[in-house]
C-alpha cells in the first residue's frame, strides 16, 4: 500500500503538547492541506529556531492515523524518533510531509523488483560442463530486490560444484533437487549469478501399504466425518496432502478435510486448517488419488499427535456417498489411527488406517548473499537430476524450453478410466507456473490433462470439464499450457501406451 | 521417485512414472526407481527385481511389436484407410482381419 501524499503538506501547530499527546490542533484551514486517506508520516519540529527541520534535536515524526477539519489523530514517535515536548513559549511549531525513509524503502519495495528485460539463461553449451553449469548469457537489463535496474548482464557462470558468487550460496550440491539461479550485484556492480536451493515438499508420512477396503463418509449418521491420526517426522507448514477416494452413486455438495490437533486420541473438532473445499459429484466411481491443498498451511510440530478430518456437506445418504480407501484389516501404522463421528462422538478403529501421504514444506529459505553482495533477483531455475546431472534448458525471458530429452518425459500412461494424480516436482519449481505438455503414443489416442480439483477427467473430447485440457494424440500431440498449483496434474489417456513429456513452462 | 510397472514373466517394463500406478499382481509387479527407466533399453530382472539391460532379442522383440502397434493404429486410426480396406475386402471376398493383416505387412515393410 502507497503512503498518501500531497504536494506542500506543511501545516502549523496550534497550542503546545507533552510527549503524550494523541490529539494535535491545527492553525485554522491548514488540515485541508494534508492528505484525506490515512496513514501518512508528518515531520514535528519547532519552526521558529530551526528553519531546517533536521536540525532540531527534538524534531519527531509522528503518523497521522485519521483527521477531522483541523485536528489530527496521531501516534508519536514514529519511525525510530522519540515522542518529546512540543510546548516551548513563544515558538511555532509545524508539521511537514517530506519523504521518510520508511516511505523511500516502500517505494523500492513496491517498484517492479526482480524483473528483467531480454534475458537468455541455459544449462552451458559445452557438452562437458552442462551436467554442473548454467549460464547467464544476456540480458539488457535485470531489476534487482532493491528496485534498482542494473543493465548489461552477459556470459555470467555459475557453478553447482561451488561455492558462493558464481557457485552456490549455501550447502553442497544434492541431487534430485530444483535450485533457483539468481542474478546477484554489489550495489549494481560486481555482477555473478548463483545458485540458491529451491523449497520443496518433502513426503514425511506415506501410509499406502496393505490398501484391501474403504470406509465410507455420509453414508449413514454414524459416519458424518472420517479422520485419521498422524504424526510427522519433521516439523514445517503441512501445505498439501493425497488421499485415495471414490464416489458411490450422485452424491451432490462438497468435502475437504482439515488438519486437527489431539484432544483424547480422537480429533479436536476445531482446525488448524481447512483446505480447498472439492466437489464430490466430480470423483469417480474408481479409487483415484487427490491432492488437497490447505492454501493457509499450519505448521505441524514433529512426533505430535494431529489428525486428517474429512468433512462433507452432501445429504446422508446410503446411496450417494463417498469413501476414503484404507487398510481395514491389522494396519500397522503406529502413528494414528482411523475414526468416525457420528454428530457427537468420535470412535477409534485401532485397527484400521486410511490411505494417505503429508507433506511437509522445507528448505523454504532465503538467499545466502556472498559477503559484500547487497542486490539479489530471481532469475531462473534448474532441476539437479537424481543422477546429479543439471537437467537440459534454455530460458527466454520467463519461458523455459526443455527440450525432448528422456529427462523431460513425465512418465507412461496405460489407458484408464479415472485420472491418475501425478506429481511434477522432479521437473518444474514448486510454484504457481504453466507447464505445457507433449506426448507420444504408438496407438491413437484421447488425452486429458487437468488440474487438482479436476478429479473427473475423461477422454470425450465434446465434455467440458473445468480445469481439463483434451487433445486428440495420433502418434504425437501437444496440448496448451496448464496452470500448475502444488506441483501436480491429473492425467488420462483411453487407449495404447501414452508417452508424456515437458517441452518448456513459463513462471 | 517414479513407480513402474512390469510384466512379471518378461520383466518388461510397460508404464510408470511419479505417480502410483496401478496393476493386476497376478501378472504384474512395481518396481520404485530414482528416474524413468527407457522400457525400450532397460529390463526388470524377474528375480532380483533389479533393473538390467535389455538383451539383442529383446530389443528386436520391442521394435517390432512397437511396429507393430503403430501400423495396426494407423490402420484403424485412419477412417479413409479402413474404408478403402473394407470396400477392397468385399469386393476381393477377403476376410477384413486377412486384408488388415497384409496391409500392415505391406505397410511395414515400406
Amino acid at each position: 500500500m502507497s503512503t498518501p501524499v500531497t504536494n506542500f503538506a506543511k501545516v502549523t501547530v496550534s497550542g503546545t503538547y507533552n510527549a503524550a499527546a494523541a490529539s494535535v490542533s491545527l492553525t485554522s484551514g491548514h488540515g485541508s492541506r494534508l492528505p484525506s486517506t490515512f496513514p501518512y508520516p508528518l515531520t514535528w519540529w519547532n519552526a521558529t529556531d530551526y528553519p531546517d527541520p533536521a536540525d532540531d534535536p527534538n524534531k519527531e515524526i509522528i503518523t497521522v492515523t485519521s483527521r477531522i477539519g483541523d485536528t489530527l489523530q496521531i501516534t508519536r514517535g514514529a519511525e525510530g524518533t522519540s515522542a518529546s515536548t512540543k510546548n516551548t513559549a513563544s515558538k511555532t511549531y509545524k508539521m511537514l510531509e517530506g519523504i521518510t525513509a520508511a516511505m523511500w524503502e516502500s517505494v523500492s519495495t513496491n517498484s517492479s523488483s526482480q524483473s528483467f528485460r531480454n534475458l537468455s539463461i541455459r544449462t552451458h553449451y559445452d557438452n562437458d560442463k552442462s551436467a554442473y553449469k548454467v549460464v547467464l548469457l544476456h540480458a539488457d537489463a535485470i531489476t534487482m530486490d532493491d528496485g534498482e535496474e542494473v543493465a548489461d548482464w552477459d556470459m555470467l557462470e555459475a557453478d553447482l560444484t561451488a561455492s558462493g558468487a558464481g557457485g552456490l550460496d549455501t550447502g553442497s550440491e544434492a541431487a534430485s533437487v530444483n535450485y533457483g539461479i539468481y542474478a546477484i550485484a554489489v550495489s549494481g556492480a560486481s555482477k555473478s549469478i548463483m545458485f540458491h536451493r529451491e523449497k520443496d515438499y518433502l513426503l514425511d508420512e506415506d501410509v499406502t501399504a496393505g490398501e484391501d477396503g474403504q470406509h465410507a463418509l455420509r453414508d449413514a449418521a454414524a459416519r458424518t466425518r472420517l479422520a485419521q491420526g498422524f504424526q510427522v517426522d519433521t516439523a514445517g507448514p503441512l501445505e498439501f496432502i493425497d488421499v485415495k477416494i471414490l464416489k458411490t452413486g450422485s452424491p451432490t455438495g462438497n468435502f475437504w478435510f482439515t488438519v486437527e490437533a489431539n484432544a483424547g486420541g480422537v480429533p479436536s473438532n476445531t482446525a488448524l486448517a481447512t483446505s480447498d473445499k472439492y466437489d464430490v459429484s466430480r470423483l469417480t466411481t474408481t479409487a483415484e488419488w487427490v491432492r488437497i491443498p490447505f492454501r493457509t498451511p499450519y505448521s505441524v510440530s514433529a512426533a505430535t499427535q494431529y489428525h486428517l478430518v474429512l468433512y462433507g456437506d452432501f445429504t446422508v445418504s446410503a446411496v450417494n456417498y463417498m469413501s476414503w480407501r484404507a487398510d481395514t484389516t491389522a494396519a500397522a501404522y503406529s502413528k494414528g489411527s482411523k475414526a468416525a463421528y457420528d454428530g457427537a462422538t468420535w470412535t477409534t478403529d485401532t485397527d484400521d488406517d486410511f490411505v494417505f501421504k503429508v507433506y511437509i514444506t522445507r528448505n523454504d529459505t532465503a538467499v545466502t548473499l556472498p559477503t559484500s553482495y547487497n542486490q539479489q533477483a530471481l532469475i531462473g531455475f534448474v532441476y539437479n537430476n537424481a543422477s546429479g546431472n543439471l537437467k537440459h534448458f534454455t530460458q527466454k525471458n520467463g519461458r523455459v524450453f526443455t527440450g525432448h530429452g528422456d529427462d523431460w518425459q513425465i512418465g507412461t500412461y496405460s489407458s484408464a478410466n479415472y485420472p491418475t494424480l501425478t506429481d511434477l516436482s522432479a521437473f518444474v519449481p514448486g510454484r504457481n507456473v504453466s507447464v505445457y505438455f507433449e506426448a507420444y503414443n504408438a496407438t491413437t489416442c484421447r488425452v486429458s490433462v487437468g488440474s487438482l480439483n479436476a478429479t473427473d477427467l475423461n477422454t470425450t473430447l465434446a465434455d467440458e470439464l473445468i480445469g481439463t485440457l483434451k487433445g486428440l494424440v495420433v502418434d504425437r500431440g501437444s496440448l496448451p499450457p496448464i496452470n500448475l498449483e502444488y506441483s501436480a496434474v491429473n492425467v488420462q489417456s483411453d487407449a495404447g501406451t501414452l508417452n508424456l513429456y515437458i517441452v518448456g513452462y513459463e513462471w | 521417485m517414479v513407480n513402474w510397472v512390469y510384466e512379471l514373466a518378461t520383466g518388461t517394463l510397460i508404464y510408470g512414472g511419479p505417480y502410483n500406478p496401478s496393476c493386476n499382481p497376478a501378472t504384474h509387479g512395481i518396481v520404485s526407481l530414482s528416474e524413468n527407466p527407457n522400457p525400450r533399453l532397460r529390463r526388470v530382472d524377474t528375480a532380483t527385481r533389479l533393473i538390467r539391460d535389455a538383451t539383442p532379442d529383446e530389443l528386436t522383440a520391442y521394435d517390432a511389436a512397437e511396429l507393430d502397434t503403430r501400423m495396426k493404429s494407423r490402420f484403424n486410426g485412419d477412417k479413409l484407410v479402413k474404408a478403402l480396406a473394407i470396400w477392397c475386402a468385399q469386393k476381393f471376398n477377403v476376410p477384413l482381419a486377412t486384408a488388415q493383416q497384409e496391409i500392415v505387412a505391406i505397410l511395414k515393410a515400406l
